[in-house]
């Protein structure tokens, strides 16, 4: 049991999991057996794919983070937990919000799976979202990166890449007997946003074959304190504005200001942060034989009072004002049959899931006496399968394999809103939803990749997917929207050759294809409010990528570096764009009427992401591990700002927006195998990002002239002791640096620290 | 009065105005009406001067006036963005003249709360009203109108939470439940004049450090019409005093050949801006006096219900246009328009003290 946990928690750290032997993980993550495992293969390291038996390599960009890294780094959320990950970048609207940026995309451009089943559906929004927050970080075992265009294997959406979350499963023990019952409880605490919170999970053992994990959380958290205000790099004290504005940037308001008004350096804690969270969950997994394993499983997240910190208030409004998420359920349950069932076929998966997003949100201007309600629910029926053959010999050293899949995912939209006067006696106003109810969207595709080595040392990679999407949407008179139905049909492809150039430097060269099909939010988005009347073009067309990139991977004895170069092309990018009002839809008097209108449009040139980014991890004597990482990215495409008829259309070029800045991270691990302590120190850090899209210069969450640079060190320390004791110790930005990601709402925590205990029985 | 008298003339020669005072129904909701027509100055018939000239700092645009060539020289506004929110304000404002400003019929109750809800559309007008402060009145350094308390304490400068939203709320909902209905629309279409013309001037100055609040400056005057034409405020200047909707739209390319001029993030030649934010001021307030005078003109010929529809008006405009009187020096005539409208009766206005008291401050745009 020992070798299989120890070849399992090697698969963890190396990437590509055989499903099947995931479940093999044992009770939890982090086990002592994981941990030996993990000891053994290093920590922190770039990931890769070489199995047991050699077969599976890393073929592209790719970087993992391991439950163990989780437990000492305590992240607030899965995507928090991506920080230190190379070409990943983490922007925060709200506090209880976080999108990551892989390789400057982020939001619908990014795919992301939980356990094979993908979260993306058909109302994933525009720009950075929060979706990947209402996966709980404490029951997941694995996170990895896929960077760069990723649609060969994982559909639409894939443009900037794919996040991957593997959950923590129970240990199905093949000697066991009867009933064997295992607990554990976590409490967690956290000074800057004073949280707490805690988990309870039981493993039950059924005999040989059959085991269960079950589990619930909760947290609290509060205000969030920074390290203080992130100020304007330009400098506007000179305008004449007297107004808060120019003292900082209008987001985020502090608690400290109403008492403080005239002295910025004593603004620490956050408004418009905090909420509050719930989690349940349930895995089942039955073996069927050692190789093959059904799985059922259901997980719920459940967030409470989350404000939009940005509109907590908005900016210059009335401290009162709040757009807060009052709440955010997601449910999925799945059942699925994993695992090699004959000879030839190997990493069969086949995923029949379920999944329901819920989302309620609440603009309240009490001042004003007025409160907008806007509920979104969609639900997500999905199936994937997906299997791989045995490699087959072809000579001495040639020899090729095969995978292939198929997935499809339906959603089904139900959208309302309402606008209430609170201080007459009147029912509410019902309004269109951000969404139409009754709107279906699908999305589907096959895939297959060959994977051949002709000759010793050398693989040659391609593949390619058909897919196919659907889109019906009802038509709504009241708001002028007109009915949709259309299909999408998209062919991509991929081709990468691998040559290992000595037994520890291998080179790869890939190129990958990318596609996104607009979604429902592309299409129905159609209203006239803020800046003008919007409406969708039944003319869209998927936006596509093509990613190039150049890899080297030097793997050491002591040393593990990967360093990757990519460029990435953004064709018929879906973008927002001026038009006429006589390219309004017939029959929509408010479209004509507006002085302004738009359209989202796919982009005429291409926008262009180039950059560079990798990792280092050299495993020094003594039990010292240090590790790094640096990222850069620069983004540049079309301004679709001006209007098709102005001579200037299509012209100019300009950032695009909220691309990161160069940063890094370095951290630096003691540990002793024998006691189970560790402790060590990270840092993280980024440039000044001052190269701004037009639309970054009028965004409050960035501060005149760009985002600062920043700094952020922290301590780590704690102690393992087998699978009954763990505590781990954050003491977080100890030098309590004012600190905010590029793009951000929030200011990052201030000095703290972070604290979590285990205890198992 | 030489603005009010010309008005009538110069929309027959212009011929692409309105109803003459009223405003172009439209549906209110969305519906059939493609909008109100702009109201323009030709230029090939600009308005009369009355001997007015421009100060000889201000922005004229393609003429020798010793500003350096710029963006504006071509007589027409170009946005700092392609999207402009507040335009969708005007056309909110649009909306709600259809249905609450007619001064001889009284809005129902579900008109007022029609009204109430286009007003407070997200992100619509009320969400900027109860955010306006007026730049005109000077506080200590720091003073946000945003806390607790704060809109209380200073009155003038946080005009928009402490004054205008009070007004145009309480106004709405007595209107709702049956109160004083023609008094009651009346007191909107003041208070929301008075917010687009501070509005101006506010962005006109934050323009400094965000570009696109140049867009918005243009547009609370404008809505978003094209050269020399308008709707909203725009629409009401050029009804009345069509030379100082001239002078006004030379005021918004001078704030717009500014931000051409000086077009580093944060803005550095402030007296380039000032010299072109007052000149766009200026106008605009010779504009809402011509206003008022205008309406006080309608009082006087109006009478029972029609007469308190305007003498709500009045009493809301006045306050605005007394206090650029006041900046002006001309503390006297302030106090006679404030004694002239500020009676319980609507007969009681005195209009020809009134109108005295506005022609003695405002002389040329």
């Amino acid at each position: 049991m020992l070798r299989a946990a120890v070849v399992c928690a090697s698969f963890a750290w190396l990437g590509a999991v055989p499903p099947a032997r995931a479940e093999d993980e044992g009770f939890g993550a982090g086990t002592a057996a994981e941990a030996a495992a993990e000891d053994e293969a290093g920590y922190g390291a770039t990931a890769r794919v070489p199995a047991e038996d050699g077969e599976d390599r890393e073929d592209r960009a790719s970087s993992a983070v391991t439950r163990r890294e989780l437990e000492e780094r305590l992240p607030r959320s899965a995507p928090d937990a991506l920080r230190y990950e190379p070409g990943v970048y983490v922007q925060q609207t709200a506090h209880g919000q976080a999108s990551p940026y892989v390789r400057g995309m982020t939001g619908q451009q990014v795919v992301h799976v939980f356990d094979g089943v993908r979260m993306n559906n058909g109302i994933y929004r525009q720009g950075p979202n929060q979706y990947f927050f209402t996966v709980d970080s404490r029951t997941v075992r694995r996170l990895e990166v896929v960077r760069g265009s990723a649609s060969t294997r994982f559909g639409s959406d894939a443009l900037g890449g794919a996040i991957l979350a593997e959950p923590v499963g129970p240990f199905v023990d093949p000697e066991g007997r009867g009933l064997a019952l295992h607990g554990r409880l976590f409490a967690h605490r956290a000074s800057a946003d004073e949280t707490w919170g805690g988990r309870a999970e039981v493993e039950a053992r059924l005999g040989r074959r059959t085991a269960l994990l079950a589990g619930a959380g909760y947290r609290d958290v509060g205000l969030l304190e920074s390290g203080g205000i992130v100020r304007h790099r330009d400098d506007p004290s000179a305008s004449g504005e007297a107004t808060r504005g120019t003292v900082a940037p209008w987001v985020p308001r502090f608690v400290e200001e109403a008492d403080y008004p005239g002295d910025p350096d004593r603004w620490r804690t956050q408004l418009g942060t905090g909420f509050r969270e719930a989690t349940f969950d349930g895995r089942l997994v039955h073996a069927l034989s050692d190789d093959l394993r059904i799985v059922t499983a259901a997980y719920g997240y459940r967030q409470l009072d989350a404000p939009r910190t940005d509109h907590c208030p908005a900016p210059e409004s009335p401290v009162s004002e709040c757009l807060r998420v009052e709440e955010q359920f997601r449910t999925l349950a799945y059942a699925a049959i994993r695992g090699d069932v004959a000879e030839g076929i190997r990493d069969l998966d086949v995923t029949v899931s379920y999944q329901q997003h819920h989302e309620l949100r609440r603009r309240d201007r009490s001042r004003s006496f007025v409160r907008f309600d806007w509920t979104d629910d969609v639900h997500t029926l999905g199936l994937s399968a997906r299997a791989s053959s045995k490699r087959i010999g072809l000579g001495e050293a040639a020899w090729w394999r095969l995978r292939g899949g198929l997935d499809a995912y339906g959603d089904l939209v139900r959208s309302e809103a309402t606008q209430r006067f609170t201080n007459v006696d009147r029912p509410p106003t019902e309004m269109r939803g951000q969404y139409l109810g009754g709107s279906r969207y699908g999305q589907g595709g096959v895939w297959l990749e060959a994977e051949i080595q002709p000759v010793r040392d050398l693989v040659v990679r391609s593949g390619g997917r058909a897919s196919l999407v659907a889109v019906d949407t009802p038509a709504d008179m009241e708001s002028g929207t007109r009915a949709i139905d259309r299909t999408f049909a998209a062919a991509v492809g991929r081709a990468g050759v691998e040559w290992r150039a000595t037994g520890e430097l291998s080179l790869l060269a890939n190129l990958d294809q990318g596609f996104r099909a607009p979604n429902l939010d592309d299409l129905t988005s159609r209203q006239q409010t803020g800046p003008g009347f919007q409406f969708e073009n039944p003319d869209l067309e998927p936006e596509r990528t093509t990613t190039f990139e150049l890899g080297g991977i030097v793997d050491l004895e002591w040393l593990r570096v990967d360093a990757w170069t990519y460029a990435t092309l953004l064709e018929s990018g879906i973008v927002r764009a001026v038009r006429e009002a006589t390219d309004c839809p017939p029959d929509t008097p408010q479209c004509d009427s507006s002085r302004n209108q738009f359209q989202l449009v796919n982009a005429r040139g291409t926008a262009v992401i180039v950059g560079a980014e990798g990792g280092a991890t050299a495993y020094l004597p003594g039990g010292f591990t240090v590790r790094g990482t640096l990222s850069w990215a620069w983004g540049e495409g079309p301004n679709t700002g001006a209007r098709p008829t102005d001579p200037s259309y299509g012209r100019e070029r300009v950032p695009l927006s909220r691309v990161p800045p160069l940063n890094g991270t370095l951290e630096g691990r003691f540990r002793d195998l024998g006691s189970g302590l560790y402790a060590g120190a990270a840092l993280r850090w980024a440039l000044a990002q001052t190269r701004l899209a037009p639309s970054d210069r009028s965004d409050a969450r960035i501060p005149l002239g760009g985002t600062p640079g920043y700094a952020v060190v922290d301590l780590r320390a704690g102690i393992r002791r087998s699978d009954r004791l763990r505590i781990a110790l954050v003491l977080e930005n100890l030098f309590d640096a004012a600190w905010r990601a590029h793009g951000s709402s929030v200011n990052g925590p201030g000095r703290g620290f972070l604290l979590e205990a285990m205890v198992g029985f | 009065m030489r603005f009010v008298a010309s008005s009538i003339l110069a929309i027959a020669l212009l011929g692409c105005g309105d109803d003459g005072g009223g405003t172009p129904v439209a549906d209110g909701g969305g519906g059939t009406d493609a909008g109100p027509p702009e109201l323009c100055t030709p230029d090939t018939f600009p308005p009369d001067p009355g001997g007015c000239t421009p100060a000889a700092t201000d922005y004229t645009p393609g003429a020798d006036d010793g500003w350096d060539p710029c963006l504006s020289d071509d007589g027409r506004y170009h946005q700092v963005e392609p999207t402009i929110s507040s335009i969708a304000r005007v056309m909110a404002f649009e909306e709600i003249a259809a249905l609450l400003f007619t001064p001889d019929a009284d809005p129902s109750p579900d008109t007022f709360l029609m009204a109430r809800t286009i007003y407070q559309e997200d992100e619509g007008l009320d969400s900027r009203v109860v955010r306006r402060y007026d730049p005109h009145f000077e506080v200590p350094e720091g003073t946000d109108c945003t806390m607790d308390g704060v809109p209380e304490a200073n009155p003038g400068y946080c005009t928009g939470p402490a004054r205008l939203q009070p007004i145009l709320l309480d106004a709405l909902t007595a209107g709702f439940e049956g109160t004083d209905p023609r008094a009651n629309a009346g007191r909107v279409e003041a208070a929301l004049l008075w917010f687009f013309a501070i509005s101006t001037h506010k962005e006109s100055l934050t323009c400094t450090t965000k570009a696109k609040d140049c867009d918005s400056s243009y547009a609370y005057y404008s809505g978003g019409g094209a050269a020399r034409c308008g709707i909203g405020l725009a629409r009401y200047v050029a009804e009345v005093d069509p030379h100082a909707h001239d002078r006004a739209w030379d005021g918004i390319l001078a704030v717009r050949c500014w931000r051409d001029l000086d077009s580093a993030e944060v803005a550095s030649d402030l007296d380039m801006r000032d010299r072109a934010r007052d000149q766009y001021d200026r106008a605009v307030q010779d504009g809402l006096a011509a206003v008022l005078a205008d309406r006080l003109g309608r009082l006087r010929a109006a009478s029972g219900d029609a007469q308190r529809y305007w003498w709500a008006f009045a009493q809301v405009l006045a306050v605005p246009v007394g206090e650029e009187m006041e900046r002006r020096g001309s503390t006297t005539e302030a106090a006679a328009l404030e004694a002239a409208v500020d009676v319980t009766d609507p007969a009681e206005v005195d209009v020809d003290a009134a109108l005295a008291a506005i022609d003695a401050v405002y002389d040329c745009p």
